[in-house]
């Protein structure tokens, strides 16, 4: 991994970690503070509409009952039930006066009711009633009307068929003052009216309501989330079952609406009915939630943050060092007038402030090493050259004295003089070989790109004309073309073809393969053959001037032919290698760059 | 770590449930037809959304619905055995069984019956006692009602001016007829929704309490298969329960079954006979006691029957009791 991006992701962690660990510890604690909280809200709720409730049903149980102690209503009340003609006065003088005097007034007043009546205690007649169309009906099957003449009863959530809705009634009996029961005194209630105390202050959630179970599990009041519920839905969740079984708590469960929900439960067992707070657990979370949701956009701005800032900052340590590494592979590759420029007085401005100074040092050598090589050269040149003159003085007169004097000398005097001959020719040799390598140091090259395998087959052509007594097995691969000088790399071919040929000498079929291999940068060509090869102890001689691992009686030659092919590849920024055993052969190696 | 075990444990106790439910052969469906009271319509809605819903399926049980008519037995249709369960009146129940034919209500649909008797609106007939004198046409099924409710209150039916009954409205209308019989479930919920107002009488609020539309099946049927009775009672009551508490679905879901696919009409009987199957006391489909003796009680004294029938061969709450637990 690169070092910005671990510097990076070390910042990131360093920082996440623990910001992810509050984050995370904050969340779980909010999430359990909300769950209390909506809890104990819930309960409160319940609690509250279950007081709302009863406060509401005994406010009317107490008018009703007050009411039926009136003594003008008891009296009323004796005339009413008496058997006999309906047509009387009296009788409708009493029917007129509960009704108009009490009842009515009472409804106008804002009793609560909607409907006040009287009942014949025997046979559940309705003998008065605010409701004129519900005169003379009976009433003796309800609940209301049996329990009422005990004492005062609630009879709740029904739906009358006769009244066409749901309602509620109250009942309370009418005494006289020995006590005896005179008649039934009913007063129906709407049932809205307790939907509206269900639903105060629901408004302010989305999905939290409350609502009355009769014993039935049916719903008797109002739903706020399924409108239509009033009578009409069975609940049988969780939450209700407990609360009709008599149990009170808190709980989560699957509403009748199939959500999961928060619910408070509680049972009413003087009115049979079972009270329900519920919000979904959607809602009751939702803070929680938007804190979650709020932590991750905050973690995850603190991550691009850290970022941004741990690439800034590993940037101004990795930005100098990548300066430093580009600046001295520059000058590897001979820009020796490279410096590096990191102004920081840390320690990579030390070591760039290091290098500097190693490169300026190089820089000096290299020049004074040229200056001495071209001074070496120049030196080599002028002594080959000037040798020359003397070399075929000595050459032309020791012919002249064999020609003219030749008669005067001896047999062993003429000897020792083609000796001298011989000997002079053979330093020439050396000397022009000489020259030709001096040479090679200082000629300019022509850059162009080389057909490597017509430069090759050339070479090839020219040895074999040279060495035309011989049966040679040639085999030339793919050479690929490469960029270079091809006078000299013809040289290099000539030389290495021409080596192999004269070490196969001994061999009845000489055999010489030419082939290459393309490397990253580089191109690797070599000339192989199974001539005599080399003690690779010695391979370090090979290149050398003059250097000879073989007599000059086995095989003859200056010296020279390697180290100029060294020579000239080392100018063209290559290298050269060999590799070879005793008599097996050897195989000489040059890459040259890959240059566009 | 424990919720992955758990939730592994269920995975494999589900995988061991499908391996062996694939190996097993699928339980048989009971084939059951039910007799209706009456053509397809919202009458019966609870049924048709049991089945729709697939509650009867859930029970295995393939349910087939024959029509009732004015002439089909919907008794002798299940004592023959071409349909398992039956809709009729309590009352028919009630004959049929002091006639012999060994027949029991399971549930009841309707807990309040939905026959009223109409009159026009400033007719000044409000109440039984203003039926006096007038002109009244009453149906057949009717008629024991109506004298059973003027006996009650004491009044003289001799002085009630018969005349046949009009299906139609015509005669009614045009003031032949003062009172009619009809069923709050009908034809009067349209006239209502037209415009036309009605006084509407309730035998109910005059002490006649009888139940209407009650499930029944054969003695032989409880004693062979009592879970086929149950399985089916569930089903059904399930699919009421639903249509209650949906009743544009009911609705809709019945327009697929009636033959008069008037939305309308089938919507305003679904609404109109909602307080018969619920009426917020007890469960639906729950019957009691003294209901069945009142109506025992009433049909002796109108003497549609000459001996009082021994109730507890007319229904029995053996399977509403295992369905909702025993009530007080």
């Amino acid at each position: 991994m690169k070092l910005t991006a671990k510097l990076t992701l070390l910042f990131v962690l360093l920082t996440t970690l623990p910001l992810s660990l509050v984050g995370y510890l904050a969340f779980t604690n909010g999430q359990r503070t909300i769950h209390q909280n909506t809890v104990s809200l819930l309960v409160s709720i319940n609690n509250l509409k279950k007081a709302n409730f009863i406060d509401w049903i005994e406010n009317k149980k107490d008018r009703l009952s007050l009411f039926a102690k009136r003594p003008l209503i008891v009296e009323f009340s004796r005339i009413l039930v008496s058997p006999g003609n309906k047509n009387t006065v009296e009788w409708q003088n009493a029917s007129r006066k509960v009704t108009d005097e009490h009842f009515k007034v009472s409804i106008e007043g804002g009793g609560g009711f909607f409907e006040l009546m009287i009942l014949r205690p025997g046979d559940g007649m309705i003998v008065s009633s605010t409701d004129e169309r519900n005169k003379f009906k009976y009433r003796e099957d309800q609940p209301f009307f049996k329990k009422g003449r005990e004492g005062t009863y609630v009879q709740n959530a029904y739906y009358s068929l006769s009244m066409g809705q749901a309602l509620v009634t109250v009942s309370t009996p009418i005494k006289d003052e020995k006590g005896n029961l005179v008649a039934v005194l009913a007063g129906n209630l709407n049932l809205d009216e307790i939907t509206s105390i269900m639903m105060q202050g629901s408004g302010l959630t989305r999905t939290k309501e409350t609502y009355l179970v009769n014993k039935f599990n049916f719903m008797i009041t109002e739903s706020r989330l399924k409108p239509g519920s009033l009578m009409r839905r069975a609940i049988y969740t969780e939450g209700a079952k407990k609360a009709l079984s008599g149990k009170s708590g808190v709980d989560q469960y699957t509403d009748y609406r199939g959500e999961q929900v928060f619910g408070a439960y509680s049972w009413l067992p003087e009115y049979e009915l079972a009270i329900l707070t519920e919000i979904d657990v959607s809602e009751a979370i939702a803070p929680v939630l938007a804190f979650r949701n709020r932590m991750i956009t905050i973690l995850i701005l603190v991550i691009l943050l850290v970022a941004l800032i741990g690439i800034a900052v590993s940037r101004t340590i990795t930005g100098p060092i990548r300066k430093l590494m580009t600046g001295i592979e520059e000058f590897g590759r001979g820009v020796l007038d490279k410096r590096i420029d990191v102004p920081s007085a840390d320690e990579i401005g030390q070591l760039a402030d290091t290098f500097n100074r190693m490169a300026d040092e190089r820089k000096r050598v290299e020049e004074e090493l040229q200056k001495i090589n071209k001074e070496l050269e120049g030196f080599s040149y002028s002594v080959s050259h000037d040798l020359r003159a003397p070399l075929r003085a000595v050459s032309g007169f020791s012919n002249v004295v064999l020609e003219d004097y030749g008669d005067q000398l001896d047999d062993e005097g003429k000897r020792y003089l083609n000796l001298i001959v011989k000997n002079t020719s053979k330093m020439g040799n050396l000397i022009d070989d000489l020259l030709k390598f001096s040479r090679m140091g200082r000629t300019d090259m022509a850059f162009s790109t080389v057909d490597m395998k017509k430069v090759a087959m050339s070479a090839c052509k020219d040895m074999k004309l040279v060495y035309d007594d011989r049966e040679i097995e040639m085999s030339l691969n793919s050479l690929p073309s490469i960029r270079g000088d091809s006078k000299l790399l013809h040289q290099v071919f000539s030389n290495l073809i021409s080596n192999a040929m004269k070490y196969t000498e001994r061999e009845e079929v000489g055999k010489i393969e030419i082939g290459s291999k393309i490397l990253k940068d580089y191109v690797t060509y070599f000339v192989k053959d199974n001539g005599v090869g080399f003690d690779m102890k010695y391979v370090h001689k090979l290149f050398g001037v003059f250097q000879r691992l073989h007599s000059e009686k086995d095989f003859e030659g200056t010296g020279v032919g390697l180290a100029l092919v060294q020579k000239i590849i080392h100018r063209h920024g290559g290298n050269v290698w060999a590799e070879g055993k005793v008599n097996e052969g050897a195989t000489f190696f040059f890459s040259l760059p890959v240059k566009e | 770590m424990r919720k992955a075990i758990g939730f592994s444990v269920i995975i494999f106790v589900l995988l061991l449930l499908v391996s062996c439910s694939r190996q097993e052969a699928p339980v048989p469906f009971d084939k059951v037809t039910v007799q209706l009271k009456w053509v397809h319509q919202a009458q019966f809605a609870g049924l048709y959304v049991a089945r729709e819903k697939g509650y009867f399926a859930e029970e295995k049980i393939d349910v087939e619905f024959n029509e009732g008519g004015s002439n089909i037995d919907n008794v002798g249709e299940v004592t023959s055995g071409n349909a398992q369960f039956g809709i009729t009146a309590p009352e028919h129940i009630i004959r049929e069984r002091l006639s012999g034919i060994k027949i029991r209500a399971i549930a009841v649909v309707f807990r309040r019956n939905p026959l009223v008797f109409v009159s026009k609106k400033g007719s000044g007939i409000k109440r039984p006692a203003d039926f006096l004198n007038h002109t009244i046409a009453t149906s057949k099924d009717s008629r024991v009602q109506l004298q059973a409710m003027m006996e009650k209150l004491g009044l003289d039916s001799n002085q009630l001016k018969h005349v046949p009954y009009d299906r139609t409205y015509k005669s009614f209308l045009n003031g032949d007829i003062d009172i009619q019989s009809r069923y709050i479930t009908g034809s009067v919920q349209q006239l209502m929704s037209a415009g036309y107002k009605f006084n509407i009488i309730l035998p109910s609020d005059y002490g006649i309490h009888l139940y209407s539309d009650t499930l029944f099946t054969t003695d032989k049927l409880i004693n062979s298969d009592p879970d086929l009775i149950l399985r089916f009672l569930r089903a059904s009551l399930k699919g009421w329960r639903y249509a209650v508490e949906n009743v544009e679905e009911a609705v809709e879901i019945t327009l697929k079954f009636a033959k008069e696919k008037d939305r309308e009409l089938q919507t305003k009987m679904m609404e109109a006979q909602l307080p018969l199957i619920h009426t917020g006391e007890d469960q639906i489909g729950w019957m009691k006691a003294e209901i069945w003796e009142g109506m025992s009680k009433l049909l002796l004294e109108q003497k549609v029957i000459s001996e009082p029938a021994d109730l507890e061969k007319v229904y029995t709450m053996k399977f509403l009791e295992d369905i909702y637990g025993k009530m007080m």
